[in-house]
């Protein structure tokens, strides 16, 4: 099939790469962010090992962080259109609107393969088998959060406006989430917040792999809870997408 | 008429709403095989809103177009496949360096990584950009991204190339040389759309003109024709060695061409058309009554004279 798919996923990974420092420095934020927050954590977390715990939360972290990057090279397109440049090219339009959020999958998870690998080491699954479903997992959920940044940079038109909602958006999903603390550590905060860190899929993807990780169990309802968050994520992006490129 | 026998691209009444302002008004027009077109208007006229139609990358509201017989509407992606574009503006991502855009275009046009290599260098050095092709965009100049923006259709060499303002922002000899290699790109084969608000460009690249204002074609035809349609549009002056007789007046009043005749003392200023066929036989004729001629000035209509005529409003003014 003579497809250049590849080519438009090639371009935004390799776009990715250009803004490693920022993302590094936006990761570096959050980490200091966290380990002010550990020296308070770990004396209302006792039996825990704090580290083990949030490593494969920093790995989602780095996965969320890079796979919504995708967004604001979207937004800043359309604002400058670039878009009709790609628009232009001998490529299909499915190929655009699909390369993206697949790009975005992939980001995330050269993002978060090293913090994944330090965390299999530290933390030896008692099933390693099971390690096989997290790459496939996280390249899902990258998908799903980079159409989730697509559908935020087609439906808010003024860029400062969209920066401001990415930012909010980033904080509620990262902060409701079990990536920092366990979910009943965050039962005693207000109601909203706990359930919205209970259905997140940040914190579906940062709690399968500490299961997969350290207890050796795979939670299928977790899987099912992530393909079905990428998949509306997608259809719906995918859609706004093609509609706001082709105003 | 057509250049070569083909048409490129047809025009059906293509239209283009924004909103409920009308960008493109109706247009129908035929673009013929391996010809330059040039397609001359102020800013806002709606020159690239057409072009962009062309392109796939806007629907027409209305009408359709179809290039080498497809139509935009039906079938945009073997469109594509034919056509290539500079845009007006440089689509160019500013991280990037002209190297990586280019490598990255070549290879979407069907370029091996080899080929792409090769072609990117080949280029970018005909451009006089290979010092520069590691400089990220947002570090070049503005006549450099306009340079890469163009750089783009010649990678492609598409059957059908457009260039929106290609020489603006682009110095004097940069300008010659992307003339020069848009004329051998039709030579190649290629039909080319130039869309310049530039007179003299259109003027010396276009095989034919098509005028464009408020969306509409205002006139159409090869630079010659369209200054000839100017009833008058020549002038010519004569200075003799004696003020001319009455007679003489009356004899050049009766050449079909001439519109008007002044006498200023010893001077002839005439309103005509086609001043190089008319010239030779007054001169004939004011030597034959004995008139010495001791200057000649003559001076053909410009795209500008044109554009006033047709619109009513000089295109350098709203420049």
């Amino acid at each position: 099939m003579n497809t250049k798919l590849h080519l438009i996923v090639e371009r935004d990974v390799r776009n990715f790469f250009k803004y490693r420092w920022w993302m590094a420095g936006l990761i570096s934020m959050n980490l200091a962010d966290l380990f002010i927050l550990a020296i308070v954590f770990s004396r209302m977390v006792t039996r825990l090992e704090y580290f083990k715990f949030v490593l494969p939360g920093i790995a989602i972290l780095a996965l969320f962080a890079s796979a919504f990057t995708i967004g604001r090279e979207v937004s800043a397109e359309i604002r400058r259109m670039l878009h009709h440049y790609l628009l232009s090219l001998p490529v299909k339009e499915w190929e655009i609107i699909i390369g993206r959020p697949l790009a975005g999958g992939i980001r995330g998870l050269i993002y978060a393969a090293p913090m994944l690998g330090l965390a299999i080491v530290l933390s030896p699954t008692p099933r390693p088998e099971l390690l096989i479903y997290i790459p496939p997992v996280l390249f899902m959920l990258g998908m799903g959060i980079s159409a989730l940044a697509i559908f935020l940079a087609t439906v808010v038109r003024n860029f400062d406006a969209y920066i401001s909602i990415r930012g909010l958006m980033y904080f509620i999903l990262m902060f409701s989430s079990t990536v920092f603390y366990p979910i009943d550590v965050l039962k005693n905060l207000p109601t909203p917040i706990y359930l919205l860190a209970l259905y997140n899929p940040v914190s579906h993807g940062a709690d399968l792999m500490r299961e997969v990780l350290q207890q050796g169990v795979l939670d299928p309802m977790k899987i099912i809870s992530l393909t079905i968050f990428s998949t509306v994520f997608l259809l719906v992006s995918s859609i706004l997408y093609y509609r706001r490129i082709r105003e | 008429m057509s250049i070569n026998g083909g048409v490129a691209v047809k025009l059906v009444n293509l239209t283009k709403y924004y909103g409920k302002f009308l960008a493109v008004d109706h247009l129908n027009l035929e673009i013929y095989d391996r010809e330059i077109f040039g397609f001359l208007g102020p800013n806002g006229a709606g020159k690239s809103t057409t072009l962009l139609m062309i392109t796939t990358v806007l629907r027409p509201s209305e009408g359709t177009a179809y290039v080498y017989g497809v139509d935009i509407r039906k079938d945009p992606d073997r469109v594509r496949q034919m056509v290539g574009i500079a845009f007006q503006d440089p689509k160019l991502y500013w991280v990037h360096t002209p190297y990586e855009i280019l490598y990255w275009h070549a290879r979407v046009c069907g370029y091996s990584s080899s080929e792409a290599r090769q072609v990117v260098k080949e280029v970018l050095t005909r451009f006089d950009m290979w010092e520069a092709r590691r400089k990220r965009a947002f570090e070049l100049s503005g006549g450099m991204r306009k340079r890469v923006e163009i750089a783009k259709v010649f990678i492609q060499r598409p059957r059908l190339a457009i260039f929106d303002e290609p020489t603006a922002q682009i110095d004097v000899s940069g300008k010659h040389m992307i003339w020069e290699m848009i004329k051998e790109l039709r030579d190649e084969g290629s039909t080319i759309i130039l869309a310049t608000n530039e007179l003299y460009e259109a003027d010396v690249l276009s095989d034919r003109v098509g005028i464009i204002y408020k969306g509409r074609i205002a006139a159409l035809g090869t630079p010659q024709e369209l200054k000839d349609t100017i009833p008058g549009g020549d002038v010519l002056e004569i200075d003799l060695d004696r003020p001319p007789s009455d007679e003489v007046v009356r004899r050049i009043e009766a050449e079909p061409e001439i519109v008007e005749v002044r006498r200023m003392n010893q001077r002839i200023r005439m309103y005509l058309n086609r001043v190089e066929e008319v010239l030779p036989r007054i001169l004939a004729m004011l030597m034959e009554s004995g008139y010495r001629v001791k200057r000649v000035d003559m001076r053909e209509p410009t795209l500008d004279d044109v554009f006033l005529h047709y619109t009513g409003v000089k295109l350098v003014k709203e420049e």
